[in-house]
Formats: C-alpha cells, structure tokens, sequence
C-alpha cells in the first residue's frame, strides 16, 4: 500500500496536538466516499480487498486522531518513542499514590449506598485530570528542548493510567446497570 | 487542480448496462424480497400480490414447499415444517436446548459440538439449508419480477448477529445461488430507507423489533453520510416470544396439565399469535383451543396481554439505554425514532418507546418493508446503477473479538462499536522456554472471562524458533470486512512463519460441504457444474476486464507510464482472449495475470483519489471562507 503513512498528512492536516476535529471530520468522510468497499462493490474481487484494506487503514487513523490520547502517544511514536515499547516505570511518586488512593475510593464507591454519584464523582474527577494532562502535553510540545522529552513521555503515561483507571468506571457503571 | 479529463475516441467506458439487484430481508416470521425500479424502491409480490412470504419450509418426500402453503400445513405436519428457522442459524446444540420446548423438532447433532441438523421425511436439513430454500424463492421471484438471473443481492442480518450468524447467513445464500454484494445490518437498511426516500437528516434511533431478534441502533444522518454511533440487541428476543407469553398463559388458565404433541404446540402457537394480532387494534380477544380430550374458550384482554410482556418490552428499553450509553448520547440528543418490524405494532411497544426517547415513534414507511426497501437502495448502488458518490454508509462491529490469555481471560483486540471495515494487531509473546507453537483461541462478546464469551475459532501457529520465554514476539491481526465477518491471522515477528485462518463458525459448515451441498442440490443437477463453474470465472473475468478497461480510460495517462500502458493492455488483450475461449481453467490464469499486472495501478488510483478527495475538500473550505468574506 502506498497511501501516506502519517495519519496527519493523510487527511491533510499540521501535525501537532491541537487539531480541528470538524476538518478531521469531514476530511475523514470525503476519503471515504473514494476509499470505502461500498463504492468498490462491483469492481474485481482484488480491487474489493485493496479497497477494504484502505478504509481499514483510514478507519483506524482517523479513531487514532480523533482520541487524544491516542494522537498524543501517536505524536510521541512519530518523534521515535514507541510507548508499547517501553516498559520502564519511573513515575512520579506522587502521582502513583493518587493513583493507588483514586482506586481505593472505587473500591469503595462500589460498595456506598448509591454508588452511582460515588462513580459519578470518580469520573469526573478523572475527566479533569485529563484535560489538565493534555494542557500540560500541549505546552511540553510547544517547548521543544531535548530535556522536556522525558517529561513529555511521562505525562502521556500518566494520561495512559488516567484511561485505564475511567475504563475501569465504566465497566463498573455497566455492571451496576446490569447490561 | 486537476484537469477535465476527456477519454479518448473508442475509448469511452462502456454504455451504462442496468444491472439487477434486489434486497433481501431474511426475517424470522417474514421474508422479502425488493428491487429499485425507474427510480424508487418497491417490494415484489408474488403471483397473487402478496408482499410477504412467510418464512416457512415443509419437507416432503416429493419436495420442498416454502411460504404460505407451509405454513398452513405446519399444524398437521409439525414435525416437516420449519418455522423461524432464523433463531436456529448459526447457533450449536447447546444454544437450541435453551429455546427448550419452543422449537418442536427433533434435533440430531452430526458432529459433537457442531451445528443442529433436523430430522425430516426428506433427510436431516441444516438450519442453513433451510434458509437457503427461502432465499431460493425469493431470488427467484426477483429474478422474474426484473426479466433475467439476477446480478446480486444484500441481505440484511439482525445488526446484533454474531460472526457464526453472519457467516451461516452468507452460506444460505451462497447455497441458494445467490451473489451476496454485502450483509447489511437491519436497523442500517431501515436508516437508509427513511434517508434516501424521505430525506430524513440528524440523529436517529431505530428500534427493530421482529419475530425472533431484537436490534437497536442510533445513527447520524447527514448529507447522505449514515454513521452509525452504536448498536445493541438481542438476537434471542422478539415477537414470537410475545406468543409464549400468551401460550403460557392460556396453559395455566385453563389448567392443561398434560403435556401436549407437537401438533398441538404448533396450534396453540398459532392461536397465540393470532390474539396478539387482534389485540393491536381491539381491547379484548378470546382464544378457543382444544387438546386431547379437552377444550376451553378464553378472554385475553389488551391490559393483561400488557401485563404479560411488560418484563420483555422492559429488556428492549434496557438495552436501548445501553445502546445511548455507548453512542454518549443523551435521550434528549435523539431527534427521531423509526420503528421497525412486525412486532412494533403491538400499542405497549409503541408507547413504551415513546415514553422512553419523549417523541412520537415514526412508521411512515411499512414496518415490514422498510428493511428490505432499504436493502433494495443499497443494493442498487452497490450494483453500480446509481454512482452512490453521495451516499456513504459507516456500519460498526457490534460485538468485541479478542483471544485468549493466560488464565482463562479475553484479550479485546477490536472492540464493540468501532467502524468497520477495521484491522487491528497486537503483540503476544510465548511464556514458556523454548516454545515452538502457540494455540490462538479467538472469542466474541463482552465478558472478561473465556467461559463467558462466544468461542469462533481454535487454529495454532507453528514454526516459532526456540527462544526463552517471552522474547518471541507474535503478532496476531484482526481484520473485519465491510459485512462483518472476520478473519484472522497470527505471525512469528523475527521468523516470518505465518498462519492465517478465515474464522469459521463452529456451528457453521466448510466449503467442502457448501460446494457438495450445492453440486447435489436438484437445481443445479440439471445444470452441469462444469458449466456452472465457467460461467463463475466468466462474470470475474468480465468485471476485471470491465474495472481495468475503464481504469485505463479514466487515469492511465496520468498514472501510468507508456510502458506500463502497453504492458496492462498486453494483459487486457489475454484476458479477452481467454474470454472466448470457454475454458474455466485458461479464464482463471488470465484474471490472476491481470490482477496481478493491475494490483500498482489499482492502489495509484486508490492514492490518487483520496488526493482528490482532499483536493476537493480544500476547494469547498476556500468556498466557505470566500463567502464568509462577501
């Protein structure tokens, strides 16, 4: 395949973090209506699966942009830093006992009298946490000195831990709702 | 900017030829069959102008009977006659005890753990042959409603159908003859009806309720583009158990304490069916059934007949909250709601519904038409009667596929509600020294644990070097296509050994067995299969021959260089050859030549046209901003 590996340049876009999710969008769509299987249905069985493959492809790119974690560690993973590759895990202590205190309270929301504000609660104060991280992204990004890389990786960790912690909420707010 | 291009003389793609496609709505109780006709969509009837064709199939020692005579005799010949084989697709052994005395037949079970066959006087017939006998009919009746074999057909799936189902599907058709252009999700079709033919745009919620399965899903509709946010459903509920209810009922008022034979069953089913029938338009209906010695005379009215289904409206609400949870949208967000299949017609369904989403469900267009209706308009654009350049249709995966991990847990690979078509890859490693294989078990659903989730497929990848543990590096990709279906594939990163495998259901059948099935089929005995197979590669080998005349037409100066123009019209040249010649064999080399000297024009054109797609994009921008300047 010889569409443009960078998912910025794909739909035409500056890469950096703050993108305009409304151009993203309607970039996304008017590919699509070129790339996806339904407008290749009656073509050869081979140009089906080039096809599919494609829409696959801009699919993905497009929910990798549209997320910003995701376009944060996909920022890093074009600078050479491949997060799933990393397995070093100096984290900032501090944050860790948030982190370990913030899973304690959802131990216990599960068990309150209405858990469903405690996990309210949980969640938003997670939201927050996010925003926070991904402003602090943004300026670490903006300020490009060699000594702040480091930095940068470990806020987008940190973004990591917040996701999989509001994941965890959820899964816990699907069960008390029983579906 | 790109330049007009202008095809040169004799050149031009071919006259446009009318293609004929039709839309197949494979229901539970009904089926249909729909087709686009100078301009707008309209179902088929049959010979005596009736629209839908119930989805029943008797077997009989000098042949099959589909439809309405079917269903008749499915009182006096319970045990031959198939009703709502649909719930029995793709599903084992196991999952049909769970309907326990609702299905009458009897069951044997070829292989262990394989699908269900029924035992008939004409042999035992799989759930999939059995569809496929409806589709058959159906097919057939497009085929005559439109004047010659049909070219192909979307058929639509229960949008909450898992991969076994979806697989089952496609092999009725493959089995009844059929060229399947795509699965369509049910609730999607109904969208693009309510789109195209009555230009409805923004968010969306169609609630499908049918005889059998339960599908919700919310959609944006804008400017032609039908994006799905989310989807969710049950495909074990629906109308027919609204007959149960009824059923059971009735077997507690008039205490039948004995048990009753299969034909029985079958009537008071039917009579069952029939009052909830009266009662969407009445306040009260009786019910007179007899058994054995016994019989008795009942009144049902509309209130109690609520009472008894209020537990199963209540699980459709609860999954049309989940199914706003997963979109993250709120019920105010929701601008309208369509309803849609039979069962919507029952009053507590319908203000249940609306008291849920605080707005008047929409029933303009037919609640039993609307899927196939919607399928028809698919179907045409896919054909390639309309150019469809303004319809795009983003569907999602309902369910979540992963693997298999250490302990008995499931490792999402691609989550529920993500757009598909979509591929994913994930790394795994061995975690024993010296490891050379390693057992991929790949599983549907949403549960953390393996036990709790759906198993597609087993299939092990060999061949991996001997390393210590966790320092190979395997790396397993999930893919699923446009109708759902996935397929997957596992490879050793430092070696290269690969393995890939196109999940097949368990409860589904092979190829060898659809090909034996099909060779054996009494239509196709007439037919010899070796012409059968001659004209498959034909229709290839003209598409191929059609896509890369016109290719070349439309961008080969551009794309290509002299050279390589010469060189694909070499291949052109062979292929048309090989066209005349009749010779299933000599066709098939050919259409792999030419694909193979076509695959790098194809992918530049692929290219070529998503510059075009941005190109055009930074036109319409360029327009805005010059407006907002005047």
């Amino acid at each position: 395949m010889t569409a443009p590996q960078n998912y910025f340049q794909l739909f035409g876009l500056n890469q950096q973090f703050d993108i305009d999710l409304a151009s993203l969008a309607s970039a996304y769509r008017n590919i699509q209506r070129t790339t996806h299987p339904d407008r290749h249905a009656h073509a050869s069985k081979r140009d089906q699966l080039l096809s599919m493959q494609y829409a696959a492809n801009i699919n993905d790119a497009y929910e990798t942009l549209t997320c910003p974690l995701k376009r944060a560690t996909y920022l890093l993973k074009l600078s050479g830093i491949d997060l799933a590759e990393d397995n070093s895990t100096n984290m900032d202590p501090e944050f860790l006992m948030q982190q370990i205190e913030l899973r304690e309270k959802l131990e216990v929301a599960q068990h309150a009298n209405d858990p469903e504000t405690e996990l309210d609660k949980i969640s938003s104060h997670l939201h927050q946490q996010m925003l926070s991280f991904q402003d602090e992204f943004r300026t670490m990004l903006v300020d490009d000195k060699a000594s702040s890389l480091e930095k940068t990786v470990e806020v987008v960790k940190k973004m990591q831990f917040v996701a999989k912690m509001q994941h965890e909420v959820e899964r816990l707010e699907e069960e008390l709702l029983d579906y | 900017m790109a330049l007009l291009q202008l095809a040169e003389p004799g050149e031009s793609p071919q006259p446009h030829q009318h293609k004929f496609a039709v839309g197949i709505d494979l229901g539970t109780t009904n089926s249909l069959v729909a087709t686009v006709r100078s301009g707008s969509a309209e179902v088929i009837p049959d010979l005596q102008q009736r629209k839908l064709l119930p989805s029943v199939v008797r077997y009989r020692a000098e042949g099959v009977v589909v439809g309405e005579d079917a269903k008749k005799a499915a009182k006096e010949d319970p045990l031959n006659t198939i009703v709502s084989v649909k719930r029995l697709l793709g599903r084992g052994v196991a999952d049909v005890k769970m309907f326990g005395e609702q299905m009458p037949y009897r069951f044997v079970e070829k292989e262990k753990g394989g699908m269900p066959y029924i035992t008939t006087v004409a042999g035992d017939v799989s759930p999939v042959s059995v569809s496929a006998e409806i589709l058959k009919v159906l097919a057939l009746r497009g085929g005559e409603a439109l004047g010659g074999e049909l070219d192909g057909a979307v058929i639509t799936v229960p949008a909450y159908f898992d991969e076994s189902q979806r697989q089952a599907t496609k092999d009725a058709a493959r089995l009844a003859g059929l060229n399947v252009l795509r699965l369509l999700n049910e609730p999607t079709a109904a969208a693009v009806a309510y789109g195209l033919d009555k230009q409805e745009e923004g968010v969306i919620a169609v609630y499908d309720l049918g005889g059998g399965t339960f599908d919700v899903s919310i959609l944006r509709l804008q400017a032609g583009v039908f994006e799905v946010l989310s989807t969710a459903g049950d495909t074990a509920l629906g109308g027919d158990d609204f007959d149960h209810a009824i059923a059971e009922w009735l077997i507690k008022k008039a205490g039948i304490e004995q048990n009753l034979d299969h034909s029985e069953s079958r009537d008071l089913l039917q009579l069952a069916c029939q009052a909830k029938e009266h009662l969407s338009d009445q306040g009260e209906t009786s019910l007179a059934f007899s058994w054995g010695q016994s019989e008795c005379r009942e009144t049902l009215t509309r209130l109690e007949f609520d009472q008894l289904i209020e537990p199963l409206v209540a699980k459709t609400l609860k999954v049309c909250k989940r199914a706003l949870r997963d979109a993250k949208l709120k019920v105010e967000q929701i601008d309208n709601v369509v309803m849609v299949g039979g069962s919507t017609r029952v009053p507590c369904v319908r203000t249940s519904v609306a008291e849920l989403f605080g707005a008047q469900p929409m029933v303009d267009i037919d609640p039993d038409e609307v899927v196939a209706i919607g399928a028809a308009l698919q179907a045409n654009v896919l054909v390639g009667n309309q150019s469809g350049e303004d319809m795009l249709l983003l569907d999602v995966n309902p369910l979540s596929l992963g693997i298999e991990t250490m302990g008995g847990l499931v490792e999402k690979i691609i989550p529920r509600n993500v757009t598909i078509p979509i591929a994913k890859a994930q790394e795994f490693t061995t975690y024993k020294d010296g490891q050379t294989a390693m057992a991929i078990h790949v599983l549907q659903g949403e549960r953390e644990l393996v036990v709790d989730c759906r198993s597609l497929a087993r299939f092990e990848l060999h061949g991996i070097p001997p390393m210590v543990a966790g320092a190979a590096r395997i790396l397993v990709t999930f893919q699923v296509d446009a109708d759902g279906i996935l397929s997957v594939s596992a490879r050793e990163q430092s070696t290269g050994t690969e393995s890939t495998i196109q999940v097949k259901p368990s409860y589904g059948l092979n190829d060898d067995e659809i090909t034996h099935m099909i060779k054996e089929s009494i239509d196709y005995a007439q037919h010899d299969v070796e012409q059968r197979k001659l004209r498959e590669k034909q229709v290839e080998g003209e598409a191929l021959l059609a896509s890369v005349t016109n290719a070349l037409a439309e961008d080969g100066a551009e794309l290509l260089s002299e050279e390589e123009q010469t060189q694909l019209r070499e291949e052109v040249k062979k292929l048309m050859q090989a066209l005349m010649q009749h010779d299933a064999k000599t066709i098939a080399r050919e259409i792999d030549n030419l694909g193979n000297a076509s695959s790098e024009f194809a992918a530049r054109r692929m290219d070529a046209g998503i510059k075009k797609a941005l190109a055009g994009r930074a036109l319409d921008q360029l327009e805005i901003d010059n407006d907002e300047q005047n």
